[in-house]
């Protein structure tokens, strides 16, 4: 897998903050690993695996995303990709629900989360967020 | 950029391999065409159909074979926006139950899917991800 998607660029940000910010969302998380995590010079994380780096960051990303009203709807293991690019494979592919759009922003501004977030860009070699609006008509998951 | 339809002959085989007797969880994006793809010969040829029309045709063709073999969708919304990742915009996002793996391979090769089924499905997508997944067993928050 050669592409490198670890955080949003400008235009796909903006475009986020022009949705409607009052709404909930599922945001569907697919997030492959680097086998070492790449952290920056000096990190007293050096050494660590990608999966050890990211464990890191939902331990530290964890108590923001209960602060701001969020849980995990669902969580799966992946296993192969059917149809799509053949090396295209997932280390991690879960659901985080949050209560408004607003309230993801307020996370990803949070002090704690800037910190926590170090972890998740030592840890992924690449990755999908994608944004969805939960059905009107309740929770249909499950 | 590489479009995405149908499973390749390896994709195939690689998922015959990882167990047929295990419930799975289908994780599916599509993009439709803006205008359907139908060839020549299909009864929908020159029908001037939308991609998403020849989608909700196979939705309705598909229906009962997934009623019988006891799968099921979960939904989990309407795609918005792709926050991370590539210029990829999808028209739906969604997850299908299957009681066990063998009962998706046994749609999926059926020749009554193949020959009216899924034709619908080449001719409304654009692209697509079709991704295999375990439930894991305890959501960690």
């Amino acid at each position: 897998m050669t592409d490198g998607y670890i955080d949003p660029d400008r235009a796909q940000f903006d475009a986020f903050k022009a949705l409607p910010r009052d709404t909930p969302l599922n945001m569907l998380n697919l997030v492959r690993f680097r086998s070492v995590a790449a952290y920056p010079d000096g990190h007293p994380d050096t050494g660590l695996t990608g999966a050890q780096a990211y464990a890191k960051y939902g331990a530290c990303s964890g108590p923001v995303l209960a602060r701001v009203g969020g849980s995990i709807l669902w969580r799966g293991r992946f296993e192969t990709t059917l149809i799509g690019p053949a090396d295209e494979a997932w280390d991690a592919a879960f659901i985080a629900f949050y209560p408004t759009a607003g309230a993801f922003l307020a996370m990803v501004t949070d002090p704690d989360y800037q910190r926590a977030v170090v972890h998740r860009q030592a840890a992924v070699l690449t990755s999908r967020l994608i944004r969805c609006a939960p059905d009107q008509t309740g929770a249909t998951f499950g | 950029m590489t479009n995405y339809i149908n499973p390749t002959k390896e994709q195939i085989e690689h998922f015959n391999h990882l167990g047929l007797k295990e419930p799975i969880l289908m994780l599916n994006m599509l993009k439709f065409r803006a205008k359907a793809d139908y060839p020549d010969g299909s009864p929908n040829h020159g029908k001037d159909m939308t991609g998403a029309q020849a989608y909700a045709e196979y939705a309705k063709a598909i229906a009962p074979m997934l009623q019988k073999i006891g799968a099921k969708m979960q939904t989990f919304g309407m795609y918005e926006a792709t926050l991370i990742g590539p210029d990829e915009a999808w028209d739906e996002v969604f997850i299908m139950h299957y009681p066990a793996a063998g009962l998706f391979l046994e749609m999926a090769v059926d020749p009554h899917y193949v020959k009216d089924v899924q034709p619908h499905r080449t001719a409304a997508v654009e692209d697509s991800r079709l991704i295999r997944v375990r439930a894991a067993e305890s959501p960690v928050g």
